[in-house]
């Protein structure tokens, strides 16, 4: 409560045309936004860009904020949109990714069979070859679809909160959450960094 | 696999691993994979993509990016500052000379070319009958246009007692009607006298209620009295309308150019005690107008109970089938159906409602004003022509300022044109003088 009173107070403060006010206002967002472009655009100085020109953007509409939403939801579907463009945009000038074209890949030193027994995903996320396929994948879908599965599995929204930001009702949520995972899996699968679902029996389910 | 059930679940599995699927939908999944082996392993293949997806580490903000944004939204901060100094006072001179060397440029250029001329008169007359049109519509709706006296004065609206006796019958819509307080009254009992004529003034109450055993009528009473204290007798009727168990569901309360106070009263009564009521509220005073309406809404009544009944039973019978449906496509069919059924059972309900409130308060609208006014004065021919002249000059007083704000409004499309036209003198200007060079 006191949080929402202090943020509706920075708001005001930030719409009369208070700069350090709205740094402060935005400052908990920046860097699940920062994320939130990198996921989206691939590149950490896109990124950088593309956050930065979202909270402006957020600075110069924040007169028009009405508190029907919260102030985060707000703010995410300003950067959403702000992403969308962008993708939008860069689209035209280059080559579109096909999602069946190969990820490009150093080397054919991918090739370690995982055993399903030991196969534990948290240690799969930290090698550098699983991160860089999850990246690519990413970065493979569908403007709509790639938001999606950032803001549920990377950014941690709900599938309500993600309706509510978008604008999507919640069926489009999860149809869009499960055509992106599974287009993740599948490549995960393919470069055989993931075991084949069918390695595992219906007795090992809960491995 | 083989099964298209097996393709219906694998669709929502991934919204099953968040637990973003109904209750039902849920079980049915739960169910489905202990039985299929090969669904059960895309499901845990699911299971490790995501938690892959969740373990991905996240980047860390660059160190300078909260910096930059500082510095960025006090640049933007200034800017909206400095653009906000500067364009009030910057715009108004460049409005005005602008609209100066339009009209100088409409001078130059008639002398020049004569179909620029007919141009601008076209213009022009565009703009007369617009402004025609425009101030004809405003002068519609002037309140007291109306030299020659067509529209009837305010007091004139009050029905006459003689014009209204008698019983008018219209049909009421039986039985299809499902909207509440649409229905035109079936039945209208007005009672009024001007004058000493108020001894037989009494609305026929008996049978307004009448044969009314086993049907159920919305009562309206219309009630016009002159009395001797229009505050007194107010606060008496609303304290009347309270001691039967009803209620003052608003109040007007005004003195009138002539400084004579009405009260304007809408009352709830408890139906059982509306006779009683309206008894005590004729004593208030003189009866001016009374008139009594009476809706019978038996029909509708019925027919809205029935159809939350039908409902209810609708829905006993899908709650049954949803615990035995066969595949997915079956469970959504179902659970939509239910939701609509629910909706509608409350739509109706709600009606049904706000139709029992209407048959169980009748309404009675009461007009207090002081004794002899409100009647219909025979004014002599001398009053009326001094009347009618009265009002053309209140009429004139009011085009007056009608005018002043018609120009008021007409200010901004004329500076829109003017800078149009402008521009395009600009224009044609710039051209010829290339075509000269």
């Amino acid at each position: 409560m006191n949080d929402r009173a202090r943020e509706s107070e920075l708001i005001a403060r930030a719409v009369s045309g208070d700069g350090d006010a709205f740094a402060e206002l935005v400052q908990p967002f920046e860097a699940k936004v920062y994320n939130l472009a990198c996921r989206m655009c691939g590149s950490r100085e896109d990124a950088y860009d593309l956050a930065q020109e979202a909270f402006l953007k957020v600075y110069r509409a924040l007169g028009r904020f009405k508190g029907d939403s919260s102030f985060s939801t707000w703010l995410y579907r300003v950067v959403a949109n702000t992403c969308l463009d962008q993708i939008r945009r860069t689209r035209r000038s280059r080559a579109v990714l096909s999602l069946d074209a190969p990820v490009d890949t150093e080397g054919g030193s991918l090739r370690r069979e995982p055993a399903d027994a030991s196969f534990d995903p948290e240690d799969a996320a930290l090698r550098a070859e699983v991160q860089r396929e999850v990246r690519a994948v990413v970065l493979q879908l569908a403007p709509d679809h790639r938001l999606a599965i950032v803001l549920r599995d990377f950014e941690d929204f709900s599938y309500e909160e993600i309706a509510d930001t978008l604008g999507w009702n919640p069926g489009t949520v999860k149809s869009r959450i499960s055509r992106a995972r599974a287009a993740l899996r599948d490549r995960l699968v393919e470069r055989e960094l993931l075991p084949r679902p069918g390695v595992y029996s219906a007795k090992g389910v809960d491995a | 696999m083989a099964s298209p059930r097996c393709a219906n679940v694998r669709e929502l599995l991934s919204a099953h691993l968040d637990g973003a699927l109904d209750p039902h939908t849920r079980l049915f999944i739960d169910q489905h994979l202990s039985s299929c082996a090969s669904c059960a392993a895309e499901a845990e293949s699911l299971k490790a993509t995501v938690a892959i997806a969740h373990a991905v580490p996240r980047l860390e903000l660059p160190k300078d990016f909260h910096a930059a944004l500082v510095q960025r939204a006090r640049a933007e901060a200034a800017t909206v500052a400095a653009q906000a100094r500067h364009r009030r006072p910057a715009r108004v001179p460049g409005l005005a000379s602008g609209f100066g060397a339009f009209l100088s440029g409409i001078g130059g250029s008639f002398r020049r070319k004569p179909w620029q001329a007919i141009a601008a008169t076209a213009a022009a007359l565009v703009l007369v009958v617009w402004t025609g049109a425009f101030a004809y519509f405003m002068g519609m709706n002037v309140p007291g246009f109306d030299p020659f006296g067509f529209k009837k004065s305010d007091q004139q609206t009050l029905f006459s007692g003689a014009d209204d006796r008698g019983t008018g019958s219209t049909p009421g819509s039986e039985g299809t009607g499902n909207t509440v307080g649409s229905q035109p009254p079936d039945m209208t009992l007005g009672v009024g006298g001007a004058g000493g004529k108020t001894g037989s003034g009494a609305t026929d109450l008996g049978s307004l209620t009448q044969g009314a055993a086993g049907r159920q009528f919305i009562l309206s009473v219309y009630l016009t009295i002159g009395c001797d204290k229009v505050s007194v007798a107010k606060d008496r009727a609303v304290a009347l309308a309270e001691g039967a168990g009803g209620f003052m569901e608003s109040l007007n309360y005004w003195t009138d150019a002539n400084g004579l106070t009405i009260a304007s009263l809408v009352l709830r009564v408890p139906a059982t005690s509306l006779a009683p009521v309206l008894k005590e509220l004729r004593g208030l005073g003189e009866i001016v107008t009374e008139q009594a309406a009476r809706a019978d809404v038996t029909a509708q009544h019925i027919d809205l109970t029935a159809r939350v009944g039908n409902l209810r039973l609708q829905e006993q019978r899908l709650l049954v089938l949803i615990g035995r449906a066969e595949n997915l496509t079956d469970l959504f069919a179902i659970e939509n159906e239910l939701a609509r059924v629910r909706t509608e059972i409350e739509s109706y309900e709600s009606q049904l409602r706000a139709l029992d409130e209407q048959i169980s308060l009748s309404t009675v609208s009461l007009t207090l004003q002081p004794k002899g006014t409100g009647l219909f004065p025979e004014a002599s021919l001398w009053q009326r022509i001094v009347e009618a002249f009265m009002r053309s000059l209140k009429w004139l007083g009011q085009l007056g300022g009608q005018i002043v704000i018609l120009a008021a409004t007409l200010v901004g499309p004329l500076v829109l044109f003017a800078l149009l036209g402008y521009g395009l003198y600009r224009l044609v200007q710039a051209r010829r003088r290339r075509m000269g060079a």
